[in-house]
């Protein structure tokens, strides 16, 4: 492996047989190509590393749903209270050499009673199960390199004839925090778990979550969905012991080549039962752009509530209201599992007098939906309507031709077509929020217009008048019924 | 054993044409104003699709408008309206506009709107919305006339309105008629209004002709919507203005080609 390093091409990486020839890391690819003519070189390439990271990452949710990267080639697992499932650590670890080997990686693993030790203890000493009682003399044997400390601190303590780890911690620690700073004596805390560091989860923990492994790897469509079903009856039962109902689900297809498929479903309100959210699922699941591929069979499948809500006790009751509310409800799921999230809208009132900003449309599935439109109050009953139903964004420009200078336009020209007014009111001045609005944006003059065919639009003229802009450009905003 | 069944049956009839009178009454609408609602006797049927076309690009908003009286009319309560809308549809003729919409009396709080992509997803979002009976009515605007849209499908929609009792309405922005299982098909004209005073539009007026009825009689009726009280008037053509005469001629006699714009 080779990468450009400082403008010079070194060896990022190497194999064991170069390892054995005595090249290292680090090393300028050209005095190594001189010490042997035949070298095999990859170029290096961190993105994809990183990528090939965040899917083993994700392969190793199999083990447990805490999984944090050490980058740049290293994971973290918290294996807590997944033990058990696996029968006994020394089950679970070989377990992942086994599997990890047969994707062609060679891994190396230590089990320890805290992130920092672990770390240490993988990268440098042979790893494996560390007991409990053996733990700090394991640690006490690794060498200074495992600190992670910086390069001069590290050539300091070498100096002073200090090799391992366990050298360092017997010396007086106000001496070391004087002479190599806090960093040092953090690194130590943390590796005999004085200091409680805690992982960094890639994912958010689900509240609550069911899988089944497979002796087979499942190929079938159908009985994919015969277990989601099952999990999903398991999940629910458990949700409704703690009256919750999930507000997002999430399912989790690992396939036996070690790709992890996950799709996951937002609701609109609680979901408390398997029949609604199975529905959910296999529509998702039929509109995905990129369908689910069995490939050579799914191992694992998990379902698991991401969000939860309290949920209502249900009533059974036969108030057709209740009934015909939670149906709509149901619907406005699926449309917007089918057509997206941002498709299936309504419309909340903004406090703001621009005309465009006056409504935002938010995701029916959203839950704020307290907000409520009241009347105009400029809007006395009995008055024709002060806003058009339809509007354009953006506004379309018009030619508008009028009279006198400061008043409503007398004809107008809009998609070609010729506009002969015969009533108009206005203006109604709209001011820019200067407060929000970008510098700029100039003042409206709003006219509600009607042609001579019985056609009402609303149009306004930007900029005023009065500051002698010699140009006034007219805008078309909106069509009324 | 024959008498018997004869009893039954005809308790059975009777109570067949009980139900199917309060069927009708219940799901019936009218126009608020005697003139129109003396064309349906039994009132507009709810439970059915009725179609509305712009008649020219223009007419847009009238169309919307009339649309959205409709909808009032069908259904006065709280109900939510679900307004599907292909996205070219709107980017031609403008957004659905909640102050407005609440200016001609319909509660923004009722409105869903639902954006598609394509006239398919028009159609499919029609007819799950359709199948619900807490639905208060269904806008469909699909534009132009996709291909998707044929007697097929219409009468597919007018199946489940039927079913669930929820009317649906499709609204045709740039397109012209053709074929399709509609029970009532309206083309809108704006008209204009009567001023409010000082010059300035009155109340949304339409120029409306009923160009195809399954229950009975078409005709052409110029009508004014009462935003406040939620009824239409029939208004007399301004004598001496510039309204043209109903200049009505049936669009099936146009080259099916062409369309009106």
């Amino acid at each position: 492996m080779v990468d450009k390093l400082a403008n010079a091409l070194r060896l990022t990486a190497v194999d064991e047989k170069a390892a054995k020839a005595g090249l290292y890391k680090g090393m300028a690819l050209t005095d190594a190509r001189a010490q042997f003519e035949k070298l095999d070189i990859a170029f290096a390439s961190p993105r994809k590393d990183a990528v090939l990271l965040e899917k083993l990452a994700d392969w190793c949710d199999r083990y447990t749903p805490l999984v944090a990267l050490d980058e740049p080639h290293g994971l973290i697992l918290d294996l807590t209270g997944c033990i058990h499932l696996f029968g006994d650590e020394s089950n679970l670890i070989e377990d992942i050499h086994k599997r990890l080997h047969r994707y062609g990686m060679i891994v190396r693993t230590a089990l320890a009673s805290n992130p920092a030790a672990a770390r240490a203890l993988a990268r440098h000493s042979p790893g494996g199960i560390i007991d409990r009682n053996d733990e700090t003399r394991r640690l006490y044997a690794l060498p200074l390199i495992s600190l992670d400390i910086e390069e001069n601190h590290l050539a300091g303590l070498k100096r002073a004839g200090l090799r391992n780890v366990g050298d360092i911690d017997v010396l007086p620690r106000a001496a070391l925090t004087a002479r190599f700073g806090t960093n040092l004596v953090n690194h130590l805390d943390a590796l005999f778990g004085r200091q409680d560091e805690p992982i960094t989860p890639r994912r958010i923990v689900p509240v609550c979550m069911i899988e089944r492994r497979m002796a087979e790897p499942l190929i079938a469509m159908e009985s994919v969905e015969h277990v989601l079903l099952s999990l999903s009856d398991e999940l629910f039962r458990r949700l409704q012991q703690r009256v919750e109902g999930a507000r997002e689900i999430e399912a989790s297809f690992f396939r036996a080549d070690g790709n992890v498929r996950r799709i996951s479903i937002q609701t609109g309100r609680p979901v408390t039962e398997t029949k609604t959210m199975f529905r959910l699922l296999k529509e998702r699941l039929s509109t995905l752009s990129d369908p689910l591929d069995a490939g050579y069979g799914f191992d694992i499948i998990r379902l698991a509530a991401i969000r939860v809500e309290q949920s209502q006790a249900i009533q059974k009751s036969l108030d057709d209201r209740a009934q015909e509310t939670e149906e709509i409800n149901t619907l406005v799921d699926r449309l917007s599992i089918r057509l997206g999230n941002s498709r299936v809208l309504r419309p909340l009132p903004v406090d703001t007098h621009i005309p465009e900003h006056a409504v935002s449309l938010e995701p029916a599935t959203s839950s704020k939906q307290d907000m409520v439109f009241e009347r105009a109050p400029e809007h006395n009953p009995g008055n024709p309507p002060e806003r058009p139903i339809r509007l354009f964004q953006p506004p379309e420009r018009i030619d508008a031709t009028f009279e006198v200078p400061d008043a409503a336009p007398a004809r107008f020209t809009w998609r070609r077509v010729q506009h002969i007014i015969t009533m108009a009111e206005g203006p109604e001045r709209i001011a820019p929020e200067w407060w929000r609005e970008h510098a700029g944006a100039l003042t409206r003059d709003y006219y509600r217009l009607e042609d001579n065919r019985g056609r009402r639009f609303w149009v306004f003229r930007e900029g005023l008048y009065e500051r002698g802009d010699p140009t006034p450009r007219w805008f078309l905003h909106g069509i009324f019924a | 054993m024959t008498t018997v069944d004869l009893a039954a049956l005809r308790r059975d009839i009777a109570c067949l044409g009980e139900e199917n009178a309060r069927a009708a009454q219940r799901s019936a609408f009218d126009f608020g104003d005697n003139d129109i609602d003396r064309v349906f006797r039994q009132g507009m049927q709810r439970g059915a699709v009725h179609e509305i076309f712009a008649e020219e690009a223009g007419d847009a908003g009238a169309a919307t408008g009339f649309a959205i009286a409709l909808v009032l009319r069908a259904s006065p309560d709280q109900s939510p309206v679900l307004w599907l809308e292909e996205d070219f549809a709107a980017q031609e003729n403008g957004f659905p506009y909640a102050p407005g919409l609440q200016n001609i009396g319909l509660d923004p709080q009722r409105l869903i709107i639902v954006r598609c992509a394509s006239p398919q997803d028009v159609l499919k979002a029609a007819s799950d919305s359709l199948g619900i009976r807490g639905t208060g009515a269904v806008i469909i605007a699909p534009w132009s006339n996709p291909k998707c849209l044929d007697l097929t499908a219409s009468r597919k929609l007018l199946l489940t309105a039927q079913q669930t009792d929820v009317p649906a309405f499709l609204l045709r922005l740039g397109a012209y008629p053709s074929e399709n299982a509609a029970v009532t098909r309206w083309l809108i004209r704006a008209a204009p209004s009567q001023s409010s005073g000082a010059n300035a539009p009155g109340h949304p007026v339409f120029d409306a002709t009923l160009i195809r009825n399954r229950q009975g009689m078409t005709g052409h009726w110029i009508l004014q919507w009462e935003s406040d009280d939620h009824v239409f008037r029939q208004i007399e053509p301004f004598s001496g203005t510039m309204v043209s005469a109903p200049s009505y001629r049936p669009p099936q006699t146009r080259k099916s080609g062409t369309r009106p714009y």
